[in-house]
């Protein structure tokens, strides 16, 4: 369950932001998701939990937005977002674009109260 | 969304530290001329197997080294050692992956001193692996006979990700209903690109096909028809 391990990422940045952002406080965090990250959304929003109980965290929520997944072509660089995996470049034409190598879990935005 | 709150774009991913290792890591390996090979594949799969056959290919053309991922013990580099290559043990306690900070850890081992190849034995898994960057030119995932041929569609986050497929224990094909054909075509349905080998490491049949694709990638290889 490497979901710890992505929550534990998430918890250090939370914790920085919300930090950075005081007296405002962090409200809910919207994350990005494509079906290719590997993450289970439940198993994360099960180890932030345990991460921010008893902290200044502890109330913050996870929300997750489905995305589609991000392919670059090798030759000119375009980025696609598309699923299933694109035949060809929709720029260039060059077969076969790759899977971002990039983590697929993104933050999108913050929600902070005032 | 409150009226009372307010929402600020961020844009950032969560793995973001990982990344930034892991290039980091890749331009060590290329500086250093060293072509570095993620493998993935479940446990038992024969990751460890394929490493000790590539060290008796390779042993005497090209300095080799094995980095192998565990939760526990030293086994997997005490086998590869055995069979003539370097081999760092890299154990994650109870993580069931590795990250980039792991290879970053080890890069100044004395044994990578002049590696060409790198072989990366990941944790034995098929999911959380994919996740992580490890600065690697390549994925390569090891599926075997026993394992079922539809597995590319059940974890196609790993197979996408993957530059090569090799079919292992295909010695054991008469006592299954395993069909290469098919693993390979579910494979090139989640990832048009892959490259799909079979091979046993058991009987050697089929190595041939991993050594190529090698080959090809690492230019201090001798050809196959070269070898004694």
């Amino acid at each position: 369950m490497h979901e710890l391990s992505v929550a534990a990422a998430l918890f250090d940045w939370a914790l920085g932001e919300a930090r950075t952002r005081a007296p405002q406080r962090l409200v809910s965090i919207e994350l990005e998701q494509d079906p290719l990250s590997c993450l289970n959304p439940e198993a994360l929003r099960f180890g932030f939990e345990a991460l921010t109980a008893d902290t200044e965290l502890s109330r913050v929520r996870l929300d997750f937005v489905p995305i589609e997944p991000t392919y670059r072509c090798g030759v000119c660089g375009e980025c696609l977002k598309t699923q299933p995996a694109p035949p060809a470049c929709s720029r260039c034409a060059s077969p076969m674009p790759r899977l971002s190598r990039e983590s697929s879990l993104g933050i999108r935005s913050i929600e902070v109260e005032p | 969304m409150s009226m009372s709150t307010r929402r600020i774009e961020v844009q950032k991913k969560v793995l973001t530290k990982n990344d930034v290792i892991a290039a980091r890591v890749r331009e060590r390996f290329r500086e250093r001329g060293i072509f570095a090979v993620n493998i993935l594949g479940s446990p038992g799969s024969g990751k460890t197997s394929l490493v000790e056959l590539t060290a008796k290919l390779v042993a005497r053309r090209i300095r080799t080294t094995a980095l192998s991922g565990d939760q526990a013990t030293e086994n997997d580099a005490r086998r590869i050692r055995a069979a003539g290559m370097p081999a760092l043990q890299i154990t994650t306690g109870n993580e069931c992956h590795l990250n980039a900070s792991r290879i970053e850890d080890v890069l100044d081992a004395p044994e990578l001193a002049g590696a060409r190849l790198l072989l990366i034995e990941n944790v034995g898994n098929l999911i959380c692996p994919a996740a992580y960057d490890l600065g690697e030119a390549a994925k390569v995932v090891v599926l075997s006979v026993p394992e079922g041929d539809d597995k590319p569609l059940k974890y196609p986050g790993l197979f996408q990700r993957a530059e090569l497929l090799i079919i292992n224990k295909i010695d054991m094909l008469s006592l299954t209903d395993f069909d290469p054909e098919h693993a390979a075509a579910h494979a090139r349905e989640v990832a048009p690109h892959i490259e799909v080998v079979s091979l046993s490491c058991r009987s050697g049949k089929g190595l041939s096909g991993w050594y190529r694709w090698l080959e090809t990638r690492v230019p201090e290889l001798s050809p196959l028809d070269a070898l004694a």
